[in-house]
């Protein structure tokens, strides 16, 4: 098994395309979250690891840089999703934690917001609107959509409803 | 001596024409006693002398008498005397026989009567004739010389300032200006008052002047008559029949009459649009005749451009989008002259909306849309499937994305399910979108305004696929490749490119 490191990018108004290689990760390894904010984008723990690191999302060049810390390590396999102001990651091989961080600064670590409706849930899916940021799927695998307030950073997750089947490890936009 | 008038004063004025102009006429009987003489006494002629003399002279010749006192003995002129008229004077030529103890008397007519006439009498003649042309002089009046009524003595200006400058209580200035009035209270004025009733007659009646006649100017009005105006009840409602004055600037200022029913908007029925209007590109509301830049069709959504003239509106251009916004309602070339709608109702039989419906600048050029285009400003609402109510606002916002809607989750569990959930709301379940292109878990994702994107997966992959985030129907379609195949990874988007990061094979 290989572990990687390379950051690939897509112009996301194009439909037809290869990925370029951008620059590189702190670290390499699986199970990272991801979110971003207006500038920077933001991978956030993995296997055994609570490093956060963030490359610039306006330019196609440049490796990552850390930022700062989750609150814990067993963060690998969360959900991530972003608001105007913090990003948060949910959840985790064996948490229920949601850490949310600044996502509009290059520096910081990441503090506790709340909870999420179930414990150890970990390959869940994160999309997110002007207020809301949704997790979808995980294990077992379920089909939980939770909901969390990603304009405030306090405060726990709540049922939003199902996905139309029971899922882990799922991509989310 | 004794004195005898013969004749009345009245006699001696009415027989004036007898006489010599300007003379008086009077009888006299003198006794010359100075000529008594003795018996003996001879002479061959005598003068009476000054105490004899005639005492009124001149003496008319013809009328002189002399005689012997109580006797018929007269003497003669030229035999027994001779007389000098203007001196008076009788100068007797012989004594003849003249006798002593007689008096000769001597009667004599003369000039120059001295007359005693009282002021009564004069002034009951003087009446007789006095009156329009008699040439009477009057010395004085009420008992003033003449030279008392003399003008006196000015000059012949009167400057300003001047040595003999008028000054005249209560008046100011030179004469030829207006003169203001002395400070009166109304009682004491002198004015003509009337009542506001009687004021509007007489306005009514201006047509005519004081006498009844046609005035040359009939419709003239007054100059500030702002205090007229306000007392003037006002109508607070008025109707179609109403009239109101205007002044004809095309008709020489003339006076003229509008009903208020004739103007634009009127008072009544006149106020309604028709909505509908009647004919194909018929319109109702605000509108004007303004200039195309291009070639333009009825119906053509057109901005004023700052060469002043009507273009086609895109919402993808943004030149375009702002300003004064117009509907084209005929055919026109360039630099045509036509009727664009500003604000109102417009029909269109091509169109073919829905009743209700909000209208947006479309993306295509000069054209309506039920959704909002790239960028755009709401043009009104559809009345009816070809009559829209044209009433742009000045608000331009982007459209949102579909994606903002929408959230997607894609793979997972090794499937290709892609589920879409509302993601403005707090509830609700997913519902599915379609299909990815492969069945992969430890997928990652990311998305711009109109495409969502997955990429790896495992079993480990390197594809990306895209779904389109504006609708919630539809399979993903292959869009090319990772670096890598990997899975277990991140990614994150920003507003131009989308990231995948980390994982493994």
């Amino acid at each position: 098994m290989a572990n990687y490191n390379t950051i690939d990018y897509i112009d996301l108004s194009t439909a037809t395309q290869n990925a370029t290689d951008k620059g590189d990760l702190t670290r390499t390894g699986g199970y990272i979250g991801a979110t971003e904010g207006d500038d920077y984008g933001y991978w956030c723990g993995g296997v055994s690891t609570n490093v956060i690191d963030y490359i610039d999302i306006t330019t196609t060049s440049g490796n990552a840089s850390d930022k700062g810390n989750l609150t814990r390590t067993n963060a690998w396999g969360a959900g991530c999703v972003a608001g105007d102001s913090y990003g948060f990651v949910g959840g985790g091989i064996s948490s229920n934690v949601i850490d949310y961080f600044d996502n509009t600064t290059t520096s910081g670590n990441a503090s506790d917001k709340g909870d999420m409706t179930r414990s150890a849930c970990w390959g869940l899916g994160g999309v997110e609107g002007d207020s809301y940021g949704f997790f979808g799927g995980g294990s077992t695998p379920d089909d939980i959509i939770d909901y969390i307030d990603i304009t405030t950073t306090s405060g726990n997750a709540t049922d939003k409803g199902d996905l139309t089947s029971a899922r882990q490890h799922i991509g989310g936009f | 001596m004794k004195d005898y008038l013969t004749e009345s004063i009245g006699d001696l004025i009415k027989n004036r024409k007898d006489l010599t102009p300007g003379a008086k006429y009077a009888y006299k009987k003198q006794m010359i006693s100075d000529l008594l003489v003795a018996d003996s006494d001879t002479f061959s002629s005598v003068s009476l002398d000054a105490p004899n003399s005639l005492e009124y002279a001149p003496v008319d010749p013809n009328s002189i008498v002399v005689y012997k006192e109580s006797t018929s003995t007269y003497y003669q002129r030229y035999d027994d005397w001779t007389c000098d008229p203007a001196a008076g004077t009788i100068t007797f030529l012989s004594t003849g026989d003249i006798e002593a103890g007689f008096n000769i008397v001597v009667e004599y007519k003369y000039y120059k009567a001295t007359v005693s006439i009282s002021a009564n009498e004069i002034l009951t003649l003087i009446k007789t004739v006095d009156g329009d042309g008699s040439g009477l002089d009057a010395d004085t009046v009420d008992g003033m010389e003449a030279s008392e009524f003399a003008a006196a003595t000015h000059a012949e200006t009167h400057e300003n300032g001047g040595a003999d400058e008028i000054d005249v209580g209560g008046l100011s200035g030179e004469l030829a200006d207006d003169q203001p009035p002395k400070a009166h209270d109304l009682a004491g004025s002198k004015h003509n008052q009337c009542t506001l009733a009687e004021l509007n007659a007489k306005i009514s009646d201006a047509t005519l002047d004081d006498d009844g006649d046609e005035r040359t100017d009939g419709d003239a009005i007054h100059d500030n008559v702002a205090a007229e105006i306000n007392a003037i009840a006002e109508k607070a409602s008025p109707v179609s029949g109403d009239l109101l004055i205007i002044e004809d600037s095309e008709s020489s200022n003339a006076k003229k009459k509008v009903q208020i029913g004739n103007l634009p908007g009127g008072a009544g029925s006149d106020n309604d649009i028709t909505p509908e209007p009647g004919s194909d590109n018929g319109y109702e509301g605000f509108y004007g005749t303004m200039t195309a830049g291009e070639t333009l069709a009825a119906g053509d959504l057109c901005y004023l451009s700052n060469d002043g003239k009507f273009y086609q509106t895109a919402a993808d251009d943004e030149e375009t989008l702002g300003g004064l916004l117009a509907i084209c309602t005929e055919a026109l070339d360039e630099d045509d002259t036509g009727v664009f709608v500003l604000h109102g109702f417009f029909r269109h039989d091509a169109w073919s909306w829905n009743v209700g419906a909000t209208l947006y600048m479309s993306d295509t050029d000069g054209e309506f849309s039920e959704t909002a285009g790239s960028t755009s400003r709401i043009m009104g609402t559809a009345y009816s499937d070809d009559c829209i109510y044209f009433n742009p606002d000045n608000y331009l916002f982007t459209a949102p994305a579909a994606g903002r809607v929408y959230g997607f989750f894609g793979g997972g569990s090794s499937s290709n399910i892609i589920d879409y959930i509302n993601i403005t709301t707090t509830s609700g379940n997913a519902a599915d979108k379609g299909d990815r292109t492969v069945s992969k878990s430890e997928v990652a994702g990311c998305a711009g305004d109109s495409y969502g994107f997955f990429g790896g997966g495992i079993s480990f992959t390197n594809v990306v696929d895209y779904i389109d985030i504006t609708t919630t129907s539809g399979n993903a379609t292959d869009t090319g490749d990772l670096t890598v195949s990997r899975g277990l990874h991140g990614a994150v988007n920003g507003a131009t490119y989308g990231f995948f990061g980390g994982g493994h094979t």
